[in-house]
């Protein structure tokens, strides 16, 4: 199957010395290795406090079609719902390009967490607020991290 | 060592010195052959030609090459020189001329030793400098010389001949070339690969393949393009072909048509099911198919009826699909009896499908092709005419900033991007609907 054949390599890149700073902890589904999870682990405040579980879904078409994204740690973001639910360009299906790799989407992923976008906000209330009262969001954001994040893991 | 012992050795060292197929011929009875000396620039350097005859100029990797055909006379090396031909199409018969007497010359200074890696070498390395000539700077001349050795000759130089024979080296360098495919990380060989034109990104044929397979049969006709972040050089008609075979080809064909004709808002497509022949009405009402020359109204693509009015609107049909489906045997003789059995037949299988897409399915409201919804988030691109709209309302979004739809306060969809999207708890349990092409 190409997609597994594609996801272990992959896979081998992203977990050796040269992978990403910003992703530690991936756990693959032994069943199933179209299934990650990992910890994203922002650079900047208020999510540098925490590490955030995301899980990557990869279809069976991959890579013709896009892996999915979800968070599973809440966490406060304009860009990330309730449901941990993000729209990434990267990977919507009218922009997908199959020579795009994992290691791409996360880092185009770390980058919307470390800098929220409020022009294409999610959570209309957490962008007007990251807009007009950038104090106020900080504190709820950084109390919301403490709560719910997960440890940041050694490096 | 006798002198057909040196010639065989000759020979024996030159091919394991130019180990390129084909490169040198040698027939060991009539003692002849020939070597091909390839002209190629080193990719920093580009030839340059101009066609003074044609006004063009044309630039190069490689040229023809200059093709030396030899004769060993019994006594070569010991006593005579071996007899020889020189060959070449972008050299005029001077210039040809010039490198015979050269030869000869390389040949007096080393006679009764083996000449002929001497003579390749010269040919070779060091022609341009020996005629002056300035590969970046070529001039094609075709007017023959007065006096030229009869061991010249001259062939037919035409810019399209020089183009020509760089494309077929450039592609055979390209066959025996290594390349990593980023779709599938693996090492292959040019010659199970395609290169995209305007990019020239290189991609395996298997992983092109399953992509563009892929996406024909999600009809994202438009979408062919090179797969590489940000790209958006196209797939030529001709590679298409060879990659997804003629089969899938004549599906992606077809709708390209087909897109290219519904943009057209003044065709008909013929009714009868076997047909559905693109048609183009002569006046407001009549359309004649030119493929099964079925004659039938426009607007209703009934049996064209005149003046009359259209006997059944779409809703009349439904209704009385509705009253066949629903009625007992009676009913259903009587509209068969009305209507035609076959015809009613077929109206209750067109509507069941119908309804069945208007479940699952909605319209896209700038070009009304039908549009199911898999997954993600109510911001819908349209995969026909791209358009953004939106999932719940079905109003068009901004096509600079979409998402302002759901993060506006005073929209009725605000912070309803997700809406209605179920969270799939556990993927084994994930039902794709399927239930239409």
């Amino acid at each position: 199957m190409a997609a597994t054949r594609r996801l272990q390599k992959e896979l081998q890149e992203i977990t050796s010395e040269n992978g990403l700073k910003s992703f530690k902890n991936i756990i693959v589904d032994e069943q199933n290795i179209l299934n990650w999870t990992g910890l994203i682990v922002p650079d900047n405040p208020p999510y540098n406090k925490g590490a955030f579980k995301i899980e990557i879904n990869f279809p069976a078409e991959y890579p013709f079609k896009p892996p999915k994204i979800t968070f599973k740690t809440k966490i406060y973001h304009p860009n990330i719902d309730e449901k941990g639910q993000v729209c990434l360009p990267i990977i919507q299906a009218e922009n997908w390009k199959p020579a795009t790799k994992t290691d791409q989407v996360i880092q185009s992923l770390v980058a919307l967490v470390n800098d929220p976008e409020p022009e294409h906000p999610l959570r209309g209330e957490i962008a007007d607020e990251y807009t007009k009262d950038r104090k106020k969001f900080l504190k709820n954001a950084e109390e919301h991290t403490k709560k719910f994040a997960e440890k940041r893991p050694q490096d | 060592m006798d002198d057909q012992s040196i010639q065989d050795d000759e020979i024996l060292a030159l091919k394991s010195i130019y180990e390129e197929e084909d490169i040198l011929v040698f027939d060991e009875k009539t003692r002849s052959g020939k070597f091909i000396v390839k002209i190629s620039s080193d990719e920093a350097t580009v030839f340059q030609l101009n066609f003074p005859e044609e006004n063009v100029q044309i630039q190069l990797l490689h040229l023809t090459p200059i093709i030396l055909e030899f004769y060993f006379p019994d006594n070569y090396p010991s006593v005579y020189a071996p007899q020889f031909k020189l060959i070449c199409r972008w050299l005029s018969e001077d210039y040809l001329t010039k490198i015979c007497n050269k030869l000869d010359e390389l040949w007096e200074q080393n006679s009764q030793i083996p000449i002929l890696f001497t003579w390749i070498s010269f040919l070779q390395d060091e022609i341009f400098d020996f005629l002056s000539l300035e590969p970046t700077n070529l001039t094609i001349q075709t007017t023959k010389a007065k006096k030229t050795d009869p061991r010249v000759s001259s062939l037919a130089c035409t810019s399209a001949l020089l183009t020509d024979y760089d494309s077929d080296q450039k592609n055979l360098k390209f066959q025996k070339s290594y390349f990593t495919c980023y779709v599938c990380f693996e090492d292959k060989m040019g010659k199970e690969c395609i290169k995209f034109n305007k990019c020239e990104h290189v991609f395996c044929n298997e992983c092109m393949r399953g992509y563009f397979g892929s996406l024909i049969k999600d009809g994202n006709v438009h979408k062919l393009t090179c797969p590489q972040e940000g790209c958006e050089s196209q797939a030529i008609p001709a590679q298409v072909l060879s990659l997804v075979g003629i089969e899938m080809y004549n599906r992606y064909d077809s709708m390209l048509l087909r897109d290219a004709l519904n943009n057209m808002t003044d065709i008909v497509y013929c009714p009868r099911a076997s047909c559905q022949c693109a048609v183009i009405p002569e006046d407001a009402t009549l359309c004649r198919c030119p493929d099964c020359k079925n004659v039938f109204c426009a607007l209703c693509r009934q049996a064209y009826h005149g003046i009359e009015p259209c006997k059944l609107t779409n809703n009349q049909l439904k209704e009385i699909v509705e009253m066949y489906k629903n009625g007992d045997e009676e009913i259903r003789l009587q509209l068969a009896q009305k209507y035609g059995e076959k015809r009613m037949k077929k109206a209750v299988e067109d509507f069941s499908s119908v309804s069945l897409i208007e479940t699952t399915s909605k319209k896209c409201p700038k070009c009304t092709s039908w549009l199911q919804k898999i997954d993600g988030c109510n911001k819908m691109t349209c995969f026909k005419c791209q358009c953004y709209f939106c999932w719940l309302c079905m109003n068009m979004l901004s096509k600079t900033d979409p998402y302002s739809h759901f993060n506006d306060s005073r929209s009725k969809c605000f912070e309803k991007l997700f809406e209605g999207v179920e969270q799939n708890e556990d993927d084994e349990f994930e039902i794709v609907p399927d239930n239409f092409d």
